[in-house]
C-alpha cells in the first residue's frame, strides 16, 4: 500500500468533493467508466474522493452528466510540488550547481584515517603519505593508491602491509607491523661460561661453579674466556655447568668531557599571537584577523577535525600559537667551565660507581681550552667485574 | 483458526457467467464487492449497492468505500448487517 501511495505521489492526484443532490449518481457513472476513485467518504450530504489528476477532466464530464458539481479541494503529488517551484530559478539553478558540485567533490579524498597498530604514531604515517603525494583533497586514482601503498611499505620498514581502502570520500588506511621474532629466553641452556667484557689485569678472582681460566696478575682482552662451563677430567671425562662468580680486574678508561665557549638559551616569555582558520575543502579560510609575527616565534599547530555523526567532515580548524622568543648569548668563561666539567665528572663517577661494583682507583685530569670550546679529558683506573655469561648452545 | 484465502479469480468468473454479484467478506471490517451496477446510496452508516437482481444493504458504523473502480468496490469500516432486499 505504501508503494501505490508513492507511485500516486508520483503522478500526482486530487481531493474533490462531489455535490449534489444525488452524488451517488456520480459514483456509479464513474465505476462503470472506469474512473478510480479511493478514499470515499461521505459527510453532509456530500462524497469526497480522491482522484488520480489526469483524470479530472473526465471526472467533471462525469459530474456534469450526473447533475452534480466537482470541487477540487486540494492538489497533491510530485507534479504540484515542482510546479510551485516552477518560477524560482534560483532554486533550479542551485539543484544544478549542488549536484554537479556534490558530483565533483566526490572524487576527491576528503578524509583519511589511519588505523595505526602499537609501536607506529599516526602522524608519522600521516607525514609519510604526505611525502608520497597521498592527502586529504587528491584526486581518487585506484592505480595511483596502490602504487602509493606498494611505496608507503618501502619506506618504512617497520610496516609488513598496507592497504588504503577508499570509500566515498575517506579512506581507510591499515597497517600491519613486521612481526617481532621473541627471543627465546624462557628456556636457557643449562651450560655457560663467563666472558670478558672489558681489557684488564686480573686483580680478584672468585669462581663458584665453574673452572677458571685466568690467574690472578693476568692480563685479559676483551671478550676472552674467563670461566669455563665445561670440565674436563683426566680419565677424558667431561662435566657442563652453568658457570658462576666474579673476576675483578684492573681496567683503564678515558673519558672526554666538553662544553662550548658560547652558548645561547631561550628564556621564557609570556607573549604569544594566537591565529586560528578553519579548512574546508583543503581552503584555509583565516578566522581571526592577525597575520603570522614578526621576528623570532615558535609555532604550535594545533588542528581539530570537526565531525558529524560520528563521521568526519572535510572541515578543519586549526590553530597556531606563535610564541615570540629572544635568543640570548652568553660566553663562558675558563673558570666557569672548569666548575661545571668537575661536576659533570663527578656526576659520571657517581654513576659508574652507584650502579655496578666497580672502585676508582686513581684519576688524572687535563683540562684544556681549544677554539671553540673547553675540555676535560680524565683517565680512570678502575676495579671492576668484568665477567659477562655467555651461554653454551648444545646441538644434540 | 487459519482462513482460506478467497479465490478471487474464479468469484469473477462465475459472477461474469451467472450476471450476479460476488463478496468477499474479511471479518466484518472490509467486503471486496464486484458486480455492482451502482451506488444508490452512500451515507457513514450504510451503502445500498444496485446489482440488478437485488439491492445488497451494508449497515454499520463509519462505513466508506475505500477503493472504487470498473472492477468492484471495497466498503471498509464496523459492518453490522449485510441485508438484500429484493
Amino acid at each position: 500500500m505504501l508503494f501505490v501511495n508513492f507511485i500516486r505521489w508520483i503522478f500526482g492526484y486530487s481531493d474533490i468533493c462531489i455535490i449534489g443532490k444525488f452524488p451517488e449518481r456520480f459514483l456509479t457513472v464513474s465505476a462503470k467508466n472506469g474512473l478510480n476513485l479511493w478514499n470515499l467518504k461521505s459527510a453532509d450530504g456530500r462524497i469526497h474522493a480522491r482522484i488520480k489528476t489526469e483524470r479530472i477532466n473526465t471526472a467533471i464530464k462525469f459530474a456534469l452528466k450526473s447533475e452534480c458539481e466537482l470541487e477540487i479541494i486540494k492538489k497533491h503529488g510530485l507534479p504540484y510540488f515542482c510546479g510551485k517551484y516552477k518560477y524560482r530559478i534560483g532554486l533550479l539553478a542551485g539543484l544544478f550547481i549542488g549536484t554537479i558540485l556534490s558530483c565533483f567533490l566526490s572524487c576527491f579524498i576528503w578524509n583519511i584515517k589511519i588505523n595505526a597498530p602499537d609501536g607506529i604514531n599516526e602522524y608519522e604515517i600521516r607525514n609519510e603519505l604526505s611525502s608520497l603525494g597521498f592527502h586529504e583533497g587528491i584526486i581518487y586514482n585506484p592505480e595511483e593508491v596502490r602504487s602509493i601503498e606498494r611505496k608507503l611499505a618501502i619506506l618504512d620498514g617497520r610496516i609488513s602491509w598496507v592497504s588504503i581502502n577508499v570509500s566515498g570520500t575517506t579512506s581507510n588506511v591499515e597497517l600491519s607491523t613486521m612481526m617481532n621474532i621473541k627471543k627465546n629466553t624462557d628456556k636457557k641452556s643449562p651450560v655457560s661460561n663467563l666472558k670478558s667484557t672489558a681489557d684488564g689485569t686480573i686483580t680478584r678472582i672468585k669462581v663458584r661453579n665453574g673452572n677458571s681460566m685466568v690467574k690472578i696478575g693476568e692480563g685479559v682482552r676483551k671478550g676472552q674466556l674467563l670461566v669455563s662451563g665445561i670440565k674436563e677430567y683426566t680419565d677424558g671425562s667431561s662435566k657442563l655447568s652453568d658457570s658462576e662468580g666474579e673476576i675483578y680486574a684492573k681496567t683503564g678508561r678515558q673519558i672526554t668531557l666538553t662544553i662550548p665557549k658560547n652558548t645561547s638559551f631561550i628564556p621564557h616569555e609570556d607573549e604569544y599571537t594566537i591565529k586560528r582558520s578553519f579548512i574546508i575543502f583543503g581552503i584555509p579560510v583565516p578566522i581571526t584577523l592577525c597575520g603570522t609575527p614578526s621576528g623570532k616565534n615558535i609555532r604550535i599547530k594545533e588542528q581539530k577535525r570537526m565531525t558529524l555523526l560520528d563521521s568526519d567532515i572535510p572541515i578543519k580548524i586549526t590553530e597556531e600559537k606563535y610564541l615570540k622568543y629572544n635568543q640570548q648569548n652568553i660566553k663562558i668563561e675558563k673558570q666557569t667551565a672548569e666548575i661545571i666539567l668537575n661536576k659533570r665528572l663527578e656526576l659520571y663517577k657517581l654513576f659508574i660507581t652507584g650502579n655496578s661494583d666497580t672502585t676508582i682507583l686513581s684519576e688524572s685530569k687535563q683540562f684544556s681550552e681549544k677554539d671553540n670550546y673547553f675540555s676535560l679529558t680524565v683517565d680512570l683506573v678502575t676495579e671492576e667485574n668484568i665477567c659477562e655469561k655467555s651461554y653454551v648452545t648444545i646441538i644434540e | 483458526m487459519r482462513r482460506e484465502k478467497p479465490n478471487i479469480e474464479k468469484g469473477r468468473a462465475i459472477a461474469g457467467i451467472l450476471h450476479s454479484f460476488n463478496m468477499t467478506v474479511s471479518d466484518n471490517r472490509e467486503i471486496f464487492f464486484e458486480g455492482s451496477k451502482g451506488v444508490l446510496e452512500y451515507n457513514e452508516n450504510s451503502v445500498k449497492l444496485n446489482t440488478g437482481r437485488c439491492i445488497v444493504a451494508f449497515s454499520g458504523r463509519g462505513i466508506n468505500i475505500s477503493r472504487m473502480n470498473e472492477y468492484g468496490l471495497t466498503v471498509s469500516g464496523f459492518i453490522t448487517s449485510i441485508e438484500f432486499i429484493m
